[in-house]
């Protein structure tokens, strides 16, 4: 058994000194330098973090296909998807994303916050999926999900990015920011106003997203917008119009991006805001540095094994050489 | 040339390892057939019922789930459906949702009958569940017109839903022409189209 040993131990010294004078000692231990990587190894590091909540509105009026980004007459809620995957590649590793959808006067937040780099693919993945028929209301209360938005960023200590048309269903003359004004201040964030500015008849889809047909004034009426023309239009033949000017109060059935409602929320909310027509235009805002924090952050740490391991893959290489030159100027023998 | 001959020359055995690969693909698929099978028996039987909940068996909770709600067993039913709601399948979590937004409305619409012995702040919570059940398989399948249906419904029936959006925009500022002459209450719940 020792004589077994004994010679096992001696081929295997042999085998070192031979992989120590042709190099390959060096690549042996390169690859075990590199096992840690398999493992996904993470360092903490001291950074600059940017934690984020997204709500998207998904209401009706999200359908109206007045963006040219990613191609012309794209919907609105396609401008809201890709500038949120702009931010979100934008962020740096550490930062904790989550994405909410608000509709009707609720902001129902997707899941709890993640981390960015290591969850971006999942992320995007929920982003590119957000379909307008999740949503489980037509209208859009825009103040009142403005508020839910706000408690839910608030609750996780995020910032918010609320991306909408800021036309809100029903229509109202005036804005009531009285809710809003109760927390002012709480949370920072960005409202970014998507949409062209001229009103636009609002679509009805079908069940795989094709544009059926445009919602007409007397259906805003007969869906109880206008109770005072309720009784008239209701007299009206199937796809029947009514007279010019009868129906001239009625604009449900149009939407546009509202920029005053964007502009007097943001400034109740103490909020920036910005209209934008392309994902690009609101990186600028959202890399704002108030609403970055310095906090730990897990980060990458396959390069601090990878380093070394290239560095001991180059002497392996060039070990003859170098093995030369030892030799010849300091007298060493290897 | 020699791709041919190799081929020739072991093509028997390649062959014995496919053969031997396809039976047991074709055996695990028989097997699967064959749970699917008894299952579906046992759902028709009704026989399922009397299984205990298998956390990890989801599509099994919700046949569990389904007779047991069928059989007025709401707490035993809502069990089943939250162990079937945990599935990573996007699909039956979605039915999973639905199933409990069905529930809980029934359970509302039961609670809501005070004269019946039912209590209207239990009805209120039970709306407000079923509203976040119905709301979640939305998300999870925005193609499930009947959960869209029932959510439209429940909130149809739901009393605070009702008065909302006349409570919403009726102050000094805001007053709307009709709400003047007594037309306010006619509006019952403000939304553009089905959800």
């Amino acid at each position: 058994m020792l004589h077994k040993f004994v010679f096992w131990w001696k081929r295997f010294l042999l085998g070192a000194r031979h992989a120590w004078q042709n190099g390959s000692l060096f690549y042996v231990l390169a690859a075990l330098l590199l096992l840690p990587v398999w493992f996904n190894p993470v360092t903490q590091q001291q950074s600059s973090v940017q934690d984020t909540l997204y709500v998207i509105d998904i209401s009706e009026s999200m359908n109206v296909r007045d963006v040219d980004y990613p191609k012309p007459h794209s919907a609105r809620l396609e401008l809201a998807k890709h500038a949120v995957r702009s931010s979100m590649s934008q962020l740096a590793c550490g930062s904790r994303v989550s994405v909410g959808l608000f509709a009707g006067d609720e902001t129902v937040v997707l899941f709890e916050p993640l981390e960015i780099c290591q969850h971006f693919p999942a992320i995007e993945q929920v982003v590119a999926r957000l379909d307008s028929r999740m949503r489980w209301i037509g209208d859009s209360w825009i103040i009142r999900a403005m508020l839910g938005g706000i408690k839910e960023a608030q609750k996780r200590k995020l910032n918010l990015v609320f991306i909408s048309d800021f036309d809100e269903m029903p229509h109202r003359s005036a804005p009531r920011l009285t809710d809003l004004l109760e927390v002012k201040g709480k949370v920072k964030g960005v409202l970014l106003g998507v949409g062209g500015e001229a009103p636009q008849p609002v679509p009805r889809l079908n069940g795989v997203g094709e544009i059926i047909s445009y919602w007409t004034p007397e259906e805003a009426v007969l869906e109880g917008n206008h109770p005072n023309l309720l009784s008239y239009v209701k007299e009206l033949k199937p796809g029947e119009k009514a007279p010019d000017g009868v129906l001239d109060e009625v604009g449900e059935h149009l939407s546009a991006f509202n920029r005053s409602m964007m502009q007097s929320t943001a400034a109740a909310a103490t909020m920036d805001f910005l209209h934008i027509k392309r994902p690009q235009e609101a990186l600028p805002i959202l890399q704002n540095v108030s609403y970055q924090k310095e906090a730990l952050a897990e980060r990458d740490a396959r390069w601090l094994y990878t380093l070394p391991a290239i560095f001991l893959i180059l002497i392996g290489w060039f070990w003859q050489k170098l093995s030369r030159i030892f030799t010849r100027n300091f007298y060493f023998r290897f | 040339m020699r791709i041919k001959l190799f081929f020739l020359r072991y093509a028997a055995r390649i062959l014995a390892v496919f053969t031997l690969v396809f039976f047991a693909l074709a055996f695990w698929q028989g097997y699967a057939w064959r749970e699917a099978l008894a299952g579906n028996v046992a759902l028709v039987n009704r026989s399922l019922a009397k299984h205990t909940v298998n956390p990890s068996d989801h599509w099994q909770a919700y046949g569990i789930g389904y007779l047991q709600a069928a059989d007025n067993k709401p707490q035993l039913a809502a069990r089943a459906f939250t162990y079937a709601e945990a599935s990573n399948d996007s699909e039956i979590r979605a039915r999973a949702k639905y199933a409990l937004g069905n529930l809980y409305f029934g359970l509302a619409m039961k609670s809501a009958n005070i004269e019946a012995g039912g209590a209207h702040q239990q009805a209120v919570a039970q709306i407000e569940l079923a509203r976040e059940a119905y709301k979640g398989a939305i998300r999870l399948k925005p193609e499930l017109y009947d959960a869209r249906y029932n959510l439209e419904l429940l909130d149809r029936r739901s009393p605070e839903r009702r008065t909302m959006a006349w409570k919403a925009e009726t102050d000094g500022v805001t007053l709307q022409p009709f709400k003047r002459n007594g037309t306010a209450m006619m509006r019952d719940n403000a939304r553009r189209g089905l959800p």
